[in-house]
């Protein structure tokens, strides 16, 4: 697997260690899987930043979830991005993850903490 | 990655006449007195319904199908008329699918500013242009109000849409848009869409030019945005901020002001759903502007843009023309367009609504969105109703354009609810006001007074108001209950409690009323009184159908009654009074009898409080049901050869039907029975035509159509009160004494055409009894 580069991400992490683990997240159901960038013409003074947002729901309810991008793979098209049972605020159950908006990202991939592909985002939504 | 998914479209044309949705016609007689003949009612409209279907341009909108807007096309709504200002980044009107319909008047704020490579590259406004008012070609995309037009406003700060810029959003200012929106209220636009958004704030200049327009009568429609940010996770330029509260719980500015008494209901937030119907995860949510917040298809439905060339410059697999593509799109940017050009149509098929009253009927008519789960950015489920996620729910032009609260016609210029009006028929006049086609093709109002065509079901039956048969339980009850009988001289006394059947099931049941019969002669005049049984008539009697006009045989009836008989030489005169309810009958009679034979015959006047002759008729025209009836009857018994006795009733009837304007209204009756001793009984054959509307026709006034101003067209009709059949009872019965104690009843009876329907089933009924003293 190649890493990811780019400025996008503002954070890695190594692909974690305790792939299968039973506390880990492969055995949770992904039930939708979005990624959006907000492009609505805005008024000039919104200051606005074109962030790319990531939102994981899964049939995991009551866990506190988060995304952490995986620092491999060399296709700037491809995000990957980790299902870990960390509390990073999100609301339960689901797991959010925002970067820069960067135009040459095709997919997104959804990988549990073992390392298997839990959900695929085949493209960005550019919500104008 | 493209910015937006390129989809090809090469359509043939196909087109499909739809069926004609409007009624209209039926025959109108003039009345009398003669007024200035009304002025003939439009011939209905053809409707030239779009295809829809795999390949059309309807399915090919995808948004279109999710509003089922074709229910609003089936009604004849286009969008013609209309013109819908899209204040956006201009729109390309030499689009195929657009030529046509952006008008000339059309403008860009920064015309003078704006230089050459200052365009829009994404194609904004001509996307959502699209989704508005894309046209009826056999090919592309079809705009919700297809045939409605656009009055382009282009109002994007110059530079800001700097197509180098992969990331470029354009932007507004505040007062680019206030200019905007004047420019519009100035073109006499019937709707501005506001495709666009921004954090609130305190400068009220684009608010106050949206009051500017709702003020004078237009309908603001605005997304709700894009800005959702759910809970959790990092802020990208801050990796050490958590985001701690979901972003995008209300509108941004301007939608964040819809529902604001200032704006009069005029004003409406848009957030969109994806095409399986749920809300798109980018969407801001209702909030507080729930009442005035509905969904609408805003991720992956197709528009019109501009030439690939523009939108991916280089890319290899643009198409070799120069003329504008069609894309997938994504944000309430397109949910909003859908909801302006749904407006669009309600305006434009019902002239007479009022903007509020157009949006209001969108926005009570939406499919209730609901959710088990929290919704992430809300962080509470979409509960039934209006709530804090959804809004009022998702837009559905088939509720919207179908009559909404109570519906009534207009009737002699008074208003007369539709279920008053469609009601069961039966007694004298049946069918008469179906059969004459009294309501087909009138127009009818829902609550907002738009205008619908009434159609009156074809094929099938009317529903009659009750069957003529008897309650044979009842008749049992009857014939079971216990009686007790004095007589002392002159005077006599009769009581008679029929027998309560106990029916488990029922948690209360009332007692029948006793019946009684008093007769005190007095000299030779003889006094009766009696409650529930019948006066003594020389007419043969039907043991299993009764009388549905509510008026009773000759001068009997169920009620209370008295009557008082003295002789006049060979006659005997009665003066009788009946009373029931509303119902009451009083009269005078002539009767003589001689050997072997009797005649009666009586002059009578009856009244009817709380009906029209056993049902329903001046109230379905608005008034009160109330009926005045003066009878001619004559009634007889002959004894014939062969032991056979004849007997017989008929009644002619005038009546006068309070509170319309009837003539010549006459009813008829009639019974004839032969009886004659056979078998050990006593046999009986009675035919029987109960009281039917023979002659009579009244006339009403009633809108049959709308003008596009949204007058209604009025037109006097004038209907036969005959109605379609001719109820006959024929009964057949034998009864026999087999001993002292015993008696042994066997009767069978067929009933044509009941409550004059002809195309009513026969009813009809088998008796048996047997009973004894035990």
């Amino acid at each position: 697997m190649a890493i990811i580069a780019g400025p996008m991400l503002t954070g890695c992490a190594l692909f974690p260690l305790n792939a299968g683990e039973t506390t880990g997240t492969c055995g949770i159901t992904v039930t939708r899987a979005s990624a959006w960038v907000n492009m609505m013409p805005a008024r000039e003074d919104a200051g606005r930043r074109n962030v790319m947002q990531v939102l994981v729901r899964t049939d995991a309810a009551g866990e506190k979830l988060a995304l952490e991008p995986v620092m491999h793979g060399d296709d700037p098209a491809t995000l990957r991005l980790v299902l870990t049972r960390e509390d990073a605020g999100s609301m339960a159950g689901q797991a959010v993850w925002r970067t820069a908006h960067d135009p040459s990202l095709e997919e997104i991939i959804i990988l549990c903490d073992g390392g298997d592909e839990l959900a695929r985002i085949d493209a960005v939504t550019l919500a104008r | 990655m493209r910015t937006a998914a390129l989809i090809a479209l090469c359509l043939p044309l196909a087109t499909t006449l739809g069926a004609c949705g409007g009624g209209g016609g039926g025959s109108a007689t003039p009345t009398v007195p003669n007024p200035p003949p009304p002025p003939p009612p439009p011939p209905p409209p053809v409707i030239d319904v779009p295809p829809t279907g795999p390949g059309s341009e309807y399915d090919n909108a995808e948004g279109l199908a999710v509003i089922k807007a074709v229910a609003a096309y089936e009604r004849g709504a286009t969008g013609e008329g209309m013109t819908i200002a899209v204040i956006d980044t201009g729109v390309d009107a030499t689009h195929p699918d657009l030529e046509g319909q952006v008008l000339a008047t059309s403008i860009d704020i920064f015309a003078s500013q704006r230089t050459d490579t200052d365009s829009d590259t994404s194609g904004h406004g001509t996307l959502v242009a699209g989704i508005i008012a894309a046209k009826r070609d056999g090919s592309g995309v079809l705009g919700v109000a297809f045939e409605s037009s656009i009055l382009s406003v282009r109002a994007d700060t110059p530079g800001s849409c700097d197509g180098a810029d992969a990331n470029a959003n354009c932007s507004y200012s505040d007062p680019a848009l206030s200019d905007a929106i004047d420019y519009a209220i100035a073109q006499d636009v019937q709707v501005i869409n506001l495709s666009l958004g921004g954090d609130p704030d305190n400068d009220p200049t684009l608010e106050n030019a949206i009051q500017r327009a709702t003020d004078a009568g237009i309908l603001v429609v605005t997304s709700a945005g894009n800005e959702a940010v759910p809970r959790g996770g990092s802020d990208p330029d801050d990796p050490e901020q958590t985001v701690t509260t979901p972003i995008g719980r209300s509108p941004t500015e301007p939608g964040n002001s819809a529902g604001q008494a200032r704006f009069g209901g005029r004003l409406v937030a848009v957030g969109s759903i994806d095409l399986d119907g749920v809300i798109s995860d980018f969407s801001n949510r209702a909030g507080s502007t729930q009442n005035f917040y509905i969904l609408a298809p805003g991720e992956g439905v197709v528009s019109t843009g501009p030439d690939d060339d523009v939108v991916f410059p280089g890319d290899a697999d643009n198409d070799a023309d120069t003329q504008g593509d069609y894309y997938r799109i994504s944000g309430t940017s397109f949910a909003a367009p859908h909801v302006a050009g749904a407006l669009a149509l309600m305006l434009d098929l019902f002239p007479n609504l009022t903007p509020e009253e157009a949006l209001a009927a969108l926005l009570e008519s939406a499919d209730d969105y609901v959710t088990t789960d929290p919704d992430p950015i809300a962080e509470v489920a979409a509960g039934p109703g209006t709530d804090i996620v959804s809004g009022v729910g998702i837009l559905n032009l088939e509720r919207a354009f179908a009559p909404q609260g109570a519906t009534s016609f207009t009737i002699n210029g008074r208003p007369v609810l539709t279920s008053n009006v469609v009601v069961p028929v039966g007694g004298a006049f049946g069918d008469a006001v179906e059969a004459s086609g009294a309501f087909d093709g009138l127009v009818f109002q829902d609550k907002f007074a738009r205008a619908y065509v009434y159609e009156a079901p074809v094929g099938l039956p009317v529903t009659a108001a009750s069957s003529p048969l008897i309650d044979l339980q009842g008749r049992a009850g009857m014939l079971l209950g216990r009686g007790a009988a004095v007589s002392i001289g002159t005077t006599s006394l009769t009581v008679h409690q029929p027998r309560v059947w106990e029916d488990r099931a029922a948690p209360y049941q009332v007692e029948p009323d006793a019946l009684y019969e008093l007769s005190l002669g007095i000299g030779g005049s003889t006094l009766s009184l009696g409650s529930g049984t019948d006066q003594p008539v020389l007419a043969p009697r039907l043991s299993l159908s009764r009388d549905l006009s509510g008026t009773g045989d000759a001068s009997s009836s169920e009620g209370s009654w008295a009557r008082f008989s003295h002789p006049l030489g060979a006659f005997e005169m009665d003066i009788f009074t009946v009373a029931n309810g509303g119902f009451s009958r009083s009269g005078v009679g002539l009767s003589r009898a001689g050997q072997g034979w009797a005649v009666r015959g009586a002059v009578a006047n009856l009244t009817q409080d709380d009906g029209a002759l056993g049902t329903r008729l001046q109230s379905r025209f608005g008034v009160a049901d109330r009926t005045a009836s003066t009878t001619y009857l004559i009634e007889g018994a002959v004894d014939l050869p062969l032991g056979l006795q004849a007997r017989g009733w008929a009644e002619m009837a005038a009546v006068d039907l309070d509170g319309l304007a009837t003539s010549d209204v006459w009813t008829s009756g009639w019974r004839a029975g032969i009886e004659r001793q056979a078998l050990g009984g006593q046999f009986a054959l009675i035919a029987d035509q109960p009281r039917r509307a023979e002659a009579g026709d009244f006339s009403f006034s009633t809108p049959v159509g709308i003008e596009r101003s949204g007058e209604l067209i009025i037109e006097e009709r004038t209907i036969s009160l005959t109605p379609s059949g001719r109820q006959r009872n024929y009964e057949a019965r034998w009864t026999a004494f087999l001993d002292d104690d015993t008696r042994l009843e066997a009767a069978a009876t067929l009933i044509v055409d009941p409550n004059h329907i002809a195309e009513a089933a026969d009813e009809s009924a088998v008796w048996i009894s047997l009973r004894s003293r035990w």
